[in-house]
């Protein structure tokens, strides 16, 4: 089959699943049919190239700041103008998929880490190597350029960030109970963890100490528990077979979620969690696996204040890890297509700059991705609240998420399993269910390796 | 014999807009997915491999899920709990506000109003009220009418109530539809009708037996039919508030579909689901049209 049957093929299947869709869901569905985006003419009324970009929503303080710094590229030239148009986290993957099928993306968008394999396989990324500058690729942290690069060994994204993931922690609760507070050279083990639980739910203002945000949903599992997992000893997925089978359902993985369900018996975790203030609102969480995102929450003077501090996770055997990996931005052939290549760059190069990595420091605390930002910043120098995240990444505590086009049934099958464990479901059969549709749909693509 | 040929002519003309229309995004989108159903389609198709027939491949493989059968069993629970309710809720509610008094315009549009909201934002409204914890706004109410007996209920938290808090919510939307189209059935009823009633000494009961009901046959045909297919349709409110679980309790095959093309990108699959589901439903309309017409 020829390229040129292929994306009619594409085409018309998509116009399938649009149609079913619609057929299925004359009343509903509403909501979910704003990614239809119009052709826009490629100026704008002034003379200026549009240069279309799709991002996630993020959290509100995220929000502003890409607002702010969209609004700050089109006044500082008279060239580009960006249009800018956010999208709704959880199903942001499942939009720019139906996109690329419809050759209906935007010039540059930003992805998650994970995404960047799924896109560049699809074919919807162009390489930034012609653009990036030898001064830029040195100051940004190896990490980052270990995630934008696939396995042709080019680079098709650039983070602005790094992410990092540890528990937040009430300090008051934690003295309070008469808990040792851990560090990365000394953390807990599983019986000092779990005794620390204990201690803290005994607290009066406590109600569940762990909040390991139930909230965010089934797609935050394949981030947020991976490094518990690998303190274990398992995996989601065994890297050089490329199949689940024999990670997410070995006996390690299995031991990590069991640990899971144990503590929503025991009534450290709240299984029914809608809201995500009870750390710094309510105050009725003590320790929070959350990431970066939440540092201007925690540490405000209506949230926690001085009490909030950064702990490591306990080492369940195999060592301390953290999560890995953050948004980046890529730029789409679309952009190469449309002749708007050079813009779009123009665009990444304002967003990399120094000052913007500053501003999305201050946005959302995550770890700036570049060396020279990071290490000036004060939070992230010896004695700041951020130093851990610091600590973790460069002595390498991290363990990255798959790297596959497989990642988003990985991601979504794993949520579902550990939703399911929490209501009390048997974990082996539970991660057994989720190792059987992942590796079908690897099967069923060819997704085995390179 | 002219004349008749040239109405027809004009018949043809005149369909042929909305002809156009279904045959463009009803028909040819259901062959489509008959033709995806017996191949390996991708959402995103690897480059290594090509678009290729697997036979019966992905109807074997539904036939063997189980899956589908706990998501065909959740669907005929919400038709089977939805459809009597909300068809009876309907008839009530239209009878109340089709009696004539001053000011009942004002309970239309009361009763009206959830329809025009969008699914999505009705769901929201009702996660909030659907709290699961003892000072939850339903758990609240709950308990206070049974004084203290019921509650504090989990709704969509726990397997055992969650497709009743997705009941609930879709009959308080959708209730005020087919209210409506109730109405228009009662206002067709002749008031010579009742007055014969009067004349023979029937009670309201009897009235409203042997003369509204007879009468709106064909209106209640109508609704039934629609709500059953809105029924297993649902899906929207299950996207929004539960994601299909807990535990599967609420995965729908419209749900299941979407999830299977969408998130696991087996395109050929949902397909495969699509054909299936459309004869089920296809199944059910035509069964209670003719159960129904028979009495």
């Amino acid at each position: 089959m020829n390229m040129r049957e292929d994306t009619l093929m594409f085409k018309k299947s998509l116009a399938m699943l649009v149609s079913v869709s619609m057929l299925l869901s004359m009343a509903g569905c509403s909501g979910k049919q704003g990614e239809v985006v119009q052709e826009a003419p490629a100026q704008t009324d002034d003379g200026k190239v549009v240069v279309k970009m799709w991002r996630h929503e993020g959290t509100p303080s995220e929000s502003a700041y890409y607002a702010g710094l969209v609004e700050d590229f089109n006044a500082s030239q008279d060239a580009v103008e960006i249009e800018v148009t956010s999208l709704p986290d959880n199903t942001y993957g499942e939009q720019v998929n139906a996109a690329i099928l419809s050759g209906d993306l935007p010039d540059i968008l930003d992805l998650d880490g994970p995404q960047m394999a799924g896109f560049v396989n699809a074919g919807a990324l162009a390489p930034l190597d012609d653009y990036v500058t030898d001064e830029l690729l040195s100051d940004l942290l190896p990490s980052l350029v270990a995630q934008g690069t696939y396995d042709d060994g080019k680079l098709y994204a650039l983070g602005q960030f790094e992410s990092g993931l540890s528990f937040w922690g009430n300090k008051s609760h934690l003295e309070k109970a008469g808990v040792r507070i851990p560090t990365l050279d000394q953390p807990w083990d599983q019986a000092e963890f779990l005794s620390a639980l204990d201690k803290l739910k005994a607290l009066d203002e406590v109600e569940y100490p762990l909040d390991i945000k139930v909230n965010y949903g089934s797609t935050y599992w394949v981030y947020s528990y991976l490094p518990w997992v690998a303190s274990f000893g398992g995996d989601y997925f065994d890297r050089d077979l490329f199949q689940a089978e024999g990670a997410m359902n070995s006996e390690e993985t299995v031991k990590a979620f069991q640990l899971v369900q144990d503590m929503v018996n025991d009534g450290y975790i709240n299984a029914n969690q809608s809201t995500d203030d009870d750390l710094y609102g309510s105050k009725t969480a003590s320790l929070s696996l959350v990431g970066h995102w939440m540092y201007p929450n925690h540490t405000s003077a209506e949230g926690l204040g001085e009490d909030a501090i950064l702990l490591p996770f306990p080492n369940f055997g195999n060592g301390v890890f953290t999560g890995s990996g953050s948004w980046a931005w890529g730029m789409t052939n679309k952009a190469v297509e449309r002749g708007v290549d050079a813009e779009v760059w123009q665009v990444m190069e304002h967003f990399m700059s120094k000052k913007a990595i500053e501003g999305i420091f201050e946005a959302n605390g995550a770890v700036p991705g570049r060396i020279s930002v990071l290490v000036e910043q004060d939070e992230y120098k010896e004695d700041g609240v951020l130093y851990l995240y610091r600590e973790q990444l460069i002595n390498n505590h991290s363990r990255v998420r798959p790297v596959t086009p497989a990642f988003g049934v990985i991601q979504a099958m794993i949520g579902e399993a550990a939703q399911n464990i929490m209501k009390g479901s048997d974990v082996k059969s539970e991660l057994d269910k989720a190792v059987k549709e992942i590796d079908q749909t690897i099967e069923d693509n060819g997704y085995h390796g390179k | 014999m002219n004349k008749l040929l040239k109405q027809e002519k004009t018949a043809w003309l005149m369909s042929a807009p909305a002809l156009f229309i279904l045959i463009l995004f009803l028909v040819l989108p259901f062959l489509a997915a008959f033709f995806f159903s017996f191949t390996n389609r991708m959402l995103l198709m690897n480059p290594g491999t090509s678009l290729k027939f697997v036979g019966l491949r992905n109807y074997i493989r539904l036939f063997t899920d189980a899956e589908f059968y706990n998501a065909l069993k959740n669907n005929a629970i919400f038709a089977l709990v939805v459809v009597p309710i909300q068809t009876s809720v309907a008839l009530l509610l239209a009878m109340l506000v089709n009696a004539k008094i001053r000011g009942i315009q004002i309970f239309r549009t009361i009763f009206f109003s959830p329809v025009v909201i969008s699914m999505v934002v009705v769901t929201i409204v009702w996660a909030l009220l659907f709290t699961p914890t003892p000072d939850g706004y339903l758990n609240i109410l709950l308990s206070k009418l049974s004084f203290g007996l019921l509650g504090p209920l989990e709704w969509h938290h726990s397997a055992s109530t969650s497709m009743l808090a997705i009941a609930i919510l879709s009959i308080w939307q959708g209730v005020g539809f087919q209210m409506v189209i109730f109405m228009a059935g009662l206002q067709y009823i002749p008031g010579e009708l009742y007055e014969a009633a009067d004349i023979d000494g029937a009670n309201t009961i009897q009235k409203f037996l042997y003369v509204t009901i007879p009468q709106l046959k064909n209106t209640m045909i109508f609704v039934i039919l629609t709500t059953t297919i809105f029924a297993f349709k649902l899906f929207t409110q299950i996207m929004v508030l539960t994601e299909g679980g807990p535990q599967g309790s609420t995965t729908t095959l419209v749900y299941m579909l979407y999830r299977e093309g969408f998130i696991k990108m087996k395109v050929g699959y949902a397909s495969a689901i699509a054909v299936i589901f459309f004869i089920i439903v296809l199944g059910i309309s035509m069964v209670q049209r003719k159960l129904i017409s028979q009495e």
